[in-house]
C-alpha cells in the first residue's frame, strides 16, 4: 500500500463492528486484564478491538489502565505503601493471606 | 483433575474482588480502612497518569500534580462507591477500580488543555486540505482526482460532522478537548467522527475512487 493510500486510509478509518467508546470503557478493565494474562482480547472483544484503533481517547485510556494494572502486577507493594500513607505500610486489606506467593503472580 | 492454566489466579482474584466489595461497602466494620487504603492507591495511579500525560498538561510544579492527583483519586472513589453494585468480576476488581481513575485523570487533562488553549476558529472550520494531505506535483491524476472529490466531499457532509473530522482527523484536536469546546462528550464526538468517515469513504467509493480499508494492526 503506498503511503497516499495508507494515510486516506487512516483518515477515514471507520470499520464495521466498531462497539464505540461507551460500550468499549464499559468493559476496558475486562479487555487489559485479559491482555495481561497473555490472552488475545480481540477475540472476545472485538468491537473494542477495532474501536480501540480508530478512536485516540479510549486508546490513550487503555494504554494508562494497561500500564496502571501491570505496575499493580508487577510491584503491589508499592501500592500498598501508598495506601498506608505515613502510616505502617501494612498489607493491603486483609488480603495477603488469599494472595499466592509473589513469584506465582503473572507479571513477576 | 488438572487445573486449567490461570484457575488459580482467578480463583484468588475472585477472593480479593469480593474482599474490596465486602469491606468497601457502608457499615462493613472494615470500611473506613478499606476506602483509605483505596483512596491511597487511586492517588498512586492517579499520579502515575499524570506524569504519562505531563506533555498535554500546562507547566505544573510538584505540588500541583499532587493536588491533581488527590483531586482525581476524590471523584474516583466516589464513582466507585457509588457503583460498587455494577462490578461484576469480568476483571480484577483493581483493574475495574482504576478504570475511574484514568477517566478522571483523562478528564481533567482534557479541560486543562481546553481552558489554556481552545481550539481556533481555523481548527474547526472547512477550508481547504491541510498540506499534509495535498496533492504533490509528482502524484498521478487519479490520485488528484481523489484528493479533489474527498474535498468535495467533505464539504457535503452535514455541518457537526464536518466541524468533528475538520478537527480531530485534519488538525489532530484532542477528541476530549473538542468534546468541551463543543458542549458535548467523548462518545458523541466520535459518532460524529465515525458518521463523518462512512460518508467520506461512500463518497469517494461512488465516484470511483474506492479507499481500499487496510487491516490495521491491533
Amino acid at each position: 500500500m503506498t503511503g497516499r493510500r495508507r494515510q486516506l486510509d487512516e483518515l477515514l478509518r471507520a470499520k464495521e463492528g466498531d462497539a464505540g467508546c461507551t460500550a468499549g470503557l464499559e468493559i476496558l478493565d475486562a479487555y487489559v486484564d485479559r491482555e495481561l494474562a497473555g490472552k488475545d482480547p480481540a477475540r472476545e472483544f472485538p468491537g473494542t478491538a477495532i474501536h480501540l484503533q480508530s478512536c485516540p481517547g479510549c486508546k490513550a485510556d487503555h494504554d494508562g489502565l494497561l500500564e496502571a494494572a501491570r505496575r499493580w502486577l508487577v510491584n503491589p507493594q508499592r501500592f500498598a505503601a501508598a495506601a498506608a500513607g505515613a502510616g505502617d505500610p501494612g498489607p493491603l486489606l486483609a488480603l495477603e493471606a488469599h494472595r499466592p506467593h509473589e513469584g506465582d503472580r503473572p507479571g513477576t | 483433575v488438572t487445573t486449567e492454566p490461570g484457575e488459580t489466579d482467578r480463583v484468588t482474584h475472585d477472593a480479593e474482588a469480593r474482599l474490596w466489595v465486602e469491606q468497601l461497602r457502608s457499615g462493613h466494620p472494615r470500611h473506613e480502612e478499606a476506602v483509605g487504603k483505596l483512596h491511597g492507591v487511586l492517588v498512586r495511579v492517579a499520579f502515575d497518569e499524570f506524569s504519562r500525560r505531563r506533555g498535554q498538561l500546562g507547566a505544573r510544579a510538584g505540588p500541583e500534580y499532587d493536588d491533581l492527583a488527590q483531586q482525581a483519586a476524590d471523584g474516583a472513589l466516589m464513582n466507585i462507591l457509588r457503583k460498587l453494585d455494577e462490578f461484576r468480576g469480568l476483571s480484577r476488581f483493581t483493574t475495574w477500580a482504576f478504570r475511574f481513575v484514568i477517566s478522571e485523570v483523562a478528564s481533567k487533562v482534557a479541560r486543562d488543555a481546553w481552558r489554556r488553549q481552545p481550539p481556533s476558529r481555523d481548527e474547526l472550520v472547512w477550508g481547504e486540505l491541510p498540506d499534509w494531505l495535498t496533492p504533490r506535483p509528482g502524484e498521478r491524476l487519479e490520485q488528484r482526482e481523489q484528493l479533489k472529490v474527498l474535498s468535495a466531499a467533505i464539504g457535503e457532509l452535514s455541518d457537526r460532522q464536518r466541524e468533528v473530522f475538520v478537527a480531530i482527523a485534519l488538525n489532530d484536536v484532542p477528541i476530549d478537548v473538542l468534546a468541551l469546546q463543543l458542549d458535548s462528550n467523548r462518545a458523541e464526538m466520535y459518532k460524529n467522527l465515525f458518521d463523518a468517515r462512512r460518508a467520506l469513504r461512500k463518497g469517494l467509493a461512488a465516484a470511483g475512487h474506492a479507499v481500499v480499508e487496510e487491516s490495521a494492526s491491533p
